[in-house]
C-alpha cells in the first residue's frame, strides 16, 4: 500500500546542511496502525509530510498503492492527497471561519463532491465523535479535544486509504488524549484505513499494531 | 528605560522583518511614496508659478519701496512728475508693457517692458550683454532707437543673437526691433519669464501708439526721521491718493505679488486639496501595514514586554520603527514628486495663464521648504497611520502575546464604534457644506468632502460584513474566499475603507468635471452663436492681452456676406479687493444674434437699461461672489473717475473664473476713454459659407500679423480644449489615489499571505490544487473589491454633490447642471475590479506555489 526505498531528505539552513532522513525504507500495509516515535529533530515530521505527499524526498522511492509519489507533478500529488490521505495536525487546524460541518464537509468542498450523501456522511462522523449537537458552531466554541475530534472526522470525510496524524494528541490533556486515540483507531477499523501517527507519547504508540522508532533520520526498530 | 538602545534592538529586528517580506515593505515605501509625491509635485507646481510671477515683476519693476499702476487701464505720464516732485521721493522711473506677437514666428510672443534707462538705475535686476558677453550701459538703448534686449532662453530657443532683427506686433501697430543685448537676469530672479524683452520706454510708446500712457511707477524712498520706510510709504500714500486716477492703485510692491498669491488662491487650494487625498489613502495603507506587523511580531513584542518594556515604549518602538520607513518612503515620494512637477508644468502654466495671469514656466523651482513640507507630511501620515496598531498592541497582555496560534485569528477587530463614526463625520459633512455655503468660509468645504470621505472608510467594514451575507457563487474558491474575507476584515477593512476613498474621489471628480463640461458645452451651444472669431494668435498661448487691431473690425464689416460683426474688449482688474473682467460688447449686436441667458433682471429689458443709461450685467459668479443682485451699484474704477453702475440683469457665464461685468461698448469707451479691441464676433448673412468668409477674412488680415480665426465649432473645440488642460492635474491625481489604493489591494492581501501562511498549507493538506488556492484568493480579492468599490461609488456621489453644490458655489460661484457620466462611470467600477483582481495576482501566485509542508511549519 506505502512503500519507501532507501529515502532521503537533506535541508539547507545557511550554510549547515541537514541530513533530516537517512535512507528510510519501510513498508506499511493496509489496514496497518503504524506509531512513528524518536526523540525531537529526528525526522519524525519529515517522513510523515514526504508519506502524506506534502512534501518531496532528495532522493529515493515512495510508491503509494502503486503511485510513485517521488515522480508526481504538484497537480497529481493534489489530486492523490484529495482523494487518498487525509491529515490530523497537533494543532487542530479549522479553518475558523467556517462551521464545524463545514470544515468537515472540507476535503469533499475541494473536490466539488459536496451534496446530500456527503452531508449525511459528514453527519454520521460527527455523530461518531460525539459532535453531532455541535455542528453549526464555529470553532473557536469547542474545546482542544472537540477540535481534535472535528479534525479527525474532516480528516476521514472523503474516506481516504490513509490517515497521517502528526501529534494528534499533542495539545491535549489526557483525558482528551486518550478519546482522541480510542476514535482515531476505532475509526481507522471501522472505516478500514491504514493509519499513519507521529507521537512522542507512549500511549499512543502502544496503540498501535507497529511501532516504528527514529533516531538521526534512521530506523532503529 | 532606555529607549533608544530598545529601539535599536527593535530595528534590528524590523530590519529582518523587513527583508524577509520585502514585497510588503516596498509596496508601504511605495504606497507613502505616492502620496508624498502627490503633495510635492502640487506644492512645487504651485511655488514654481508664484516664484515665476514674482520673477517676471521683479525683473520688470526692480525692487522699489512704492508702486503706482494702472488697474485694467493705463496711467498718464504726468503721474512721474507728481511722485518725483513729493519730497519722500528719491528715485522715480515709469515702465509700459505689453504683448506682441512675432509673425516670423509661430507660437511665441514678446512681453515688451519700455523702462527708463536714465532713471531705473537702483531698480535694475537684469545684466545686459552684448554679443561678446561683455556687461553693457543700458542707457545705449537711447543712441540706437527700436532696439531691445531678449532673454538668452528665448533667443537662443528662436535661433536670434545680437544684431539681427524682429518684426513685432501689437494692436494694429508693427514695429521691426533690433536685438542689441541679451538679458541675464539676477541669480534670485531664476524661473522669470523668457518672453520678457527690454527697451527704452521711448522705443515702446512710439512704436506701439502709446504716446503719453505708462503702465507702472516705481520709486525708491527716502526715510522719514525715524528712519521708517513704511511710515514714510503710508505718508506719500495720504499725500498722493487725492490726485490719482480711481484706477491707479499705490502701495508696497508687494501688494501686487500678494493678489497675484490671492487669486490663485483657490486653483492652488483646490489642487493642494486632491493631492492630500493620495496621502490619505496611503495613510490607510500604513495603518493596515503596521497592523499586519504586530500581528506578525506578536512573540517578539509579548517577550520584550515579559522581558520589562513598558507600554509607552511599545508605541515608540512600532511608532519610530514606521518613521524610519516613512523617511525613506518621503525621500522617494521628494524625487518622484518632482518628477512629476517637471510634467505638470506646462499643463498649469497654461491654465494659469488662460484664467488668471499671464505666465510662463520652463523649469520647476525647488523650494527646501515645500519639501521639507511634504516629507512632513509624509512623516506625520505615517506616525499618525502607525499609532492606533500601535496602542492596540502595547494594550495585549504579555501571555497572551507569547501564546502561539495562527496569527490571523488574533488579530483584533476594533470596528463597533466604526459606524458610529461614520454617523457623526456625515453629521460633520452636513456642518461643514452650510458653514462653507451660509458661514462664507469656503474652505470647510473641503473639510465636507474629507468627512463624507472618512465616513465611507468607516463604513468599510460593515459593508464588507453585510455583502458576504448574500451567498457565494458555487464554487469550492469562491465559498473559501467568502469566509476568508469576513474573516480577514481586520486587514480589507482598513484597504476597502481606502480603496472606497480613491473611488469616492474617482467617482466624484468624474462626475463634476463631466457636468461642468457637459454645462459649459451646452452653455457654448446656446450662447456662442456667431459664425467666425477672430483674435490676436498670442490669445491662446499667452490670454487675452495683446489687443486685436482696430483696422480689423473695418475690414470685416466690408467683406461680402457678413451681416453684423460684434465686437468684444475685456480687462482684468480688481473690484471690491477681488479679481474680474471687465469686458464691453455691442450689446444690440449681441441682443440681436447672440441673446444671453438671463437668470435675474430689474423690470424691463436689460439691454435697453445697459445702452441708455449707467447700467451694467454681470454674470453669476460675479454677483455670487459680492452678493450683488440687480437694482445693487457697483463702483467702477476707471481713468475718469469713479463710476457707479448699476446691476441691470445676471446672466450665466462660464468664461471667467473671477467674474465678468459686461458693459455696453459705447458706454465702456465713454467711461474709461479705451478704444481697444480684444476679440471679433461675425454674424454672416444667411447663405454664406462660414469657410469661404474665414479665407477672406485671413488673406485681408494677412499682412497685418497673425489671427487666430475661428469657425463656431472651432471656438467650441479650443474651449473643450482649455477646459480639459484645465483639468488635466485633476486626473493625475485621480490616477494618483487610485494607484495608491490598488497598491493597498496588494498590501493587504500579501499582508494576510504572511498572516496565513500556515492555512494555506492546510488547504493544501486537504486536496487544495493550487489554481484553487489561487483563485480563493483573487476571489477574496473580488470580495474586497466589491466592497470598496460599492462603498465609493455611493460615497462618490455625495462627493460630486459637495464639489458641484458646495465647494465650486463657494469659491467659484457657478451653476453647474448636473450630468451622470455612466460609461465613464462603468469603465472606473469595471477598472477598479479589473485592477483589483489584478493587484491580488502577485500574493495569490506566492501563496499558491507555497510548500504545503512549509506552510504547515510556519509560525
Amino acid at each position: 500500500m506505502l512503500e519507501t526505498r532507501d529515502l532521503h531528505k537533506s535541508y539547507q539552513t545557511g550554510e549547515a546542511r541537514v541530513d533530516a532522513l537517512r535512507g528510510i525504507t519501510l513498508k506499511i500495509l493496509p489496514g496497518e496502525i503504524i506509531a512513528i516515535t524518536g526523540p525531537s529533530g529526528c525526522g519524525k515530521s519529515t517522513l510523515l509530510h514526504i508519506l502524506g505527499a506534502l512534501d518531496t524526498p532528495s532522493s529515493g522511492q515512495i510508491y503509494l498503492e502503486g503511485h510513485p509519489l517521488h515522480s508526481l507533478d504538484d497537480d497529481k500529488l493534489t489530486a492523490l492527497r484529495r482523494l487518498k490521505l487525509g491529515f490530523v495536525f497537533q494543532f487542530f487546524h479549522l479553518l475558523p471561519t467556517l462551521t464545524v460541518e463545514e470544515n468537515v464537509l472540507l476535503p469533499l468542498l475541494l473536490s466539488g463532491r459536496v451534496n446530500a450523501a456527503a452531508r449525511e456522511r459528514a453527519h454520521n462522523l460527527l455523530t461518531s465523535v460525539s459532535l453531532a449537537d455541535r455542528s453549526h458552531h464555529r470553532p473557536h466554541q469547542l474545546s482542544g479535544g472537540q477540535l481534535q475530534r472535528a479534525a479527525i472526522a474532516r480528516a476521514l470525510i472523503h474516506q481516504p486509504s490513509i490517515l497521517l496524524a502528526d501529534e494528534p494528541t499533542g495539545n491535549l490533556d489526557s483525558a482528551s488524549s486518550t478519546a482522541v486515540i480510542d476514535l482515531i483507531t476505532s475509526l481507522a477499523r471501522q472505516e478500514k484505513t491504514t493509519v499513519v501517527i507521529v507521537t512522542h507519547s507512549e500511549k499512543v504508540a502502544a496503540a498501535a499494531s507497529r511501532r516504528i522508532s527514529l533516531v538521526d533520520g534512521r530506523i532503529q526498530s | 528605560m532606555n529607549w533608544f538602545l530598545t529601539l535599536r534592538i527593535f530595528l534590528a529586528h524590523g530590519g529582518r522583518d523587513f527583508l524577509r517580506h520585502k514585497t510588503l515593505s516596498l509596496l508601504n515605501l511605495t504606497a507613502l511614496a505616492v502620496g508624498v509625491a502627490a503633495i510635492v509635485a502640487i506644492q512645487t507646481v504651485n511655488e514654481t508659478a508664484l516664484r515665476s510671477f514674482r520673477a517676471s515683476l521683479d525683473l520688470v519693476a526692480g525692487r522699489p519701496d512704492f508702486t503706482v499702476e494702472g488697474q485694467g487701464f493705463r496711467l498718464p505720464e504726468k503721474l512721474i512728475t507728481l511722485l518725483r516732485q513729493d519730497p519722500a521721493v528719491r528715485e522715480v522711473t515709469p515702465t509700459v508693457q505689453l504683448v506682441a506677437s512675432l509673425p516670423a514666428y509661430r507660437g511665441e510672443f514678446l512681453h515688451l517692458i519700455g523702462v527708463d534707462p536714465f532713471s531705473n538705475g537702483e531698480l535694475v535686476t537684469y545684466r545686459l550683454e552684448d554679443a561678446l558677453r561683455t556687461p553693457t550701459d543700458a542707457i545705449a538703448f537711447v543712441s540706437e532707437p527700436n532696439t531691445i534686449a531678449l532673454t538668452r532662453p528665448l533667443a537662443d530657443r528662436l535661433h536670434l543673437k545680437p544684431g539681427d532683427t524682429i518684426r513685432a506686433i501689437s494692436g494694429g501697430h508693427e514695429a521691426n526691433l533690433r536685438i542689441r543685448f541679451l538679458l541675464e537676469p539676477s541669480p534670485d530672479l531664476i524661473g522669470a519669464d523668457d518672453h520678457l524683452a527690454i527697451a527704452d520706454i521711448a522705443t515702446v510708446q512710439s512704436s506701439f501708439g502709446l504716446g503719453g500712457q505708462i503702465d507702472r511707477i516705481e520709486a525708491l524712498l527716502l526715510p522719514d526721521a525715524s528712519g521708517n520706510i513704511t511710515s514714510a510709504r503710508t505718508q506719500l500714500l495720504s499725500r498722493l491718493t487725492p490726485h490719482l486716477p480711481s484706477h491707479a492703485r499705490a502701495g508696497p510692491p508687494e501688494r501686487r505679488g500678494n493678489e497675484i498669491e490671492k487669486m490663485l488662491g483657490a486653483f492652488q487650494l483646490n489642487l493642494t486639496a486632491l493631492s492630500l487625498i493620495a496621502l490619505v489613502v496611503g495613510m490607510f495603507l500604513v495603518t493596515n501595514t503596521v497592523a499586519a506587523n504586530v500581528v506578525r511580531r506578536r512573540a517578539e513584542l509579548g517577550l520584550l514586554r515579559a522581558l520589562g518594556l513598558d507600554r509607552r515604549s511599545v508605541i515608540f518602538l512600532l511608532v519610530g520603527e514606521s518613521l524610519l520607513l516613512a523617511i525613506v518612503g518621503s525621500t522617494l515620494g521628494i524625487f518622484l514628486g518632482l518628477h512629476v512637477a517637471r510634467a505638470l508644468l506646462q499643463s498649469v502654466s497654461s491654465t494659469i495663464t488662460s484664467h488668471y495671469v499671464l505666465l510662463s514656466m520652463r523649469d520647476i523651482i525647488v523650494s527646501p521648504w515645500s519639501l521639507a513640507g511634504a516629507g512632513l507630511a509624509g512623516l506625520l501620515a505615517a506616525g499618525l497611520a502607525a499609532w492606533w496598531p500601535a496602542r492596540e498592541a502595547s494594550l495585549v497582555p504579555p501571555v497572551d502575546a507569547l501564546q502561539s496560534g495562527n496569527a490571523a485569528d488574533r488579530a483584533s477587530s476594533p470596528r463597533s464604534l466604526a459606524p458610529l463614526a461614520a454617523v457623526i463625520l456625515f453629521f460633520f459633512t452636513l456642518f461643514f457644506s452650510a458653514t462653507a455655503l451660509y458661514g462664507h468660509i469656503p474652505r470647510t468645504g473641503f473639510l465636507a468632502a474629507l468627512s463624507i470621505l472618512l465616513a465611507a472608510a468607516f463604513l468599510a467594514p460593515t459593508v464588507g460584513r453585510l455583502l458576504a451575507r448574500f451567498p457565494s457563487l458555487p464554487f469550492p474558491s469562491a465559498i473559501l474566499a467568502r469566509s476568508a474575507f469576513v474573516r480577514g476584515l481586520h486587514r480589507h477593512g482598513m484597504a476597502a475603507a481606502a480603496l472606497s476613498v480613491a473611488v469616492a474621489m474617482a467617482i466624484g471628480v468624474t462626475i463634476m468635471v463631466h457636468s461642468f463640461r457637459a454645462t459649459v458645452d451646452q452653455w457654448i451651444g446656446e450662447n456662442i452663436k456667431a459664425d467666425l472669431f477672430i483674435a490676436p494668435s498670442t490669445n491662446i498661448i499667452a490670454g487675452a492681452l495683446e489687443p486685436l487691431d482696430p483696422e480689423a473690425e473695418t475690414l470685416a464689416l466690408a467683406t461680402p456676406g457678413v451681416r453684423a460683426v460684434g465686437s468684444y474688449r475685456e480687462v482684468r482688474l480688481f473690484l471690491n479687493g477681488l479679481p474680474a473682467k471687465l469686458a464691453a460688447c455691442k450689446l444690440d449686436i449681441l441682443r440681436i444674434y447672440n441673446p444671453l441667458t438671463f437668470l435675474y433682471s430689474l423690470p424691463g429689458d436689460p439691454y435697453e437699461l445697459c445702452l441708455k443709461g449707467d447700467f451694467a450685467i454681470v454674470s453669476e459668479n460675479f454677483a455670487r461672489r459680492r452678493q450683488l443682485k440687480p437694482g445693487d451699484t457697483i463702483s467702477l474704477p476707471t481713468p475718469t473717475g469713479l463710476r457707479p453702475l448699476q446691476v441691470a440683469a445676471v446672466f450665466r457665464d462660464y468664461t471667467s473664473e473671477s467674474g465678468l461685468l459686461l458693459l455696453d461698448r459705447s458706454a465702456y469707451q465713454r467711461l474709461t476713454g479705451d478704444l481697444g479691441l480684444t476679440s471679433l464676433a461675425i454674424h454672416l448673412e444667411p447663405g454664406s459659407s462660414a469657410q469661404a468668409v474665414g479665407d477672406v477674412m485671413r488673406e485681408k488680415l494677412r499682412p497685418r500679423g497673425e489671427f487666430l480665426i475661428y469657425s463656431q465649432a472651432g471656438l467650441r473645440e479650443e474651449a473643450l480644449r482649455i477646459f480639459d488642460r484645465s483639468f488635466a492635474v485633476t486626473a493625475l491625481l485621480r490616477t494618483l489615489a487610485i494607484a495608491v489604493a490598488a497598491l493597498g489591494v496588494t498590501l493587504s492581501l500579501t499582508a494576510l499571505g504572511v498572516e496565513r501562511t500556515r492555512e494555506i498549507g492546510i488547504l493544501r493538506a486537504t486536496g487544495a490544487s493550487r489554481g484553487q488556492i489561487l483563485r480563493t484568493i483573487m476571489a477574496e480579492s473580488a470580495y474586497l473589491g466589491v466592497t470598496g468599490i460599492s462603498l465609493g461609488l455611493v460615497t462618490g456621489f455625495a462627493v460630486a454633490l459637495i464639489l458641484m453644490q458646495v465647494i465650486n458655489r463657494a469659491f467659484f460661484g457657478w451653476t453647474i447642471d448636473w450630468h451622470t457620466p455612466y460609461p465613464s462611470l462603468f469603465l472606473i467600477v469595471v477598472g477598479m475590479m479589473f485592477a483589483c483582481l489584478l493587484a491580488s495576482l502577485p500574493p495569490a501566485w506566492r501563496a499558491s506555489r507555497l510548500p504545503p509542508a512549509d506552510a504547515l511549519r510556519s509560525e
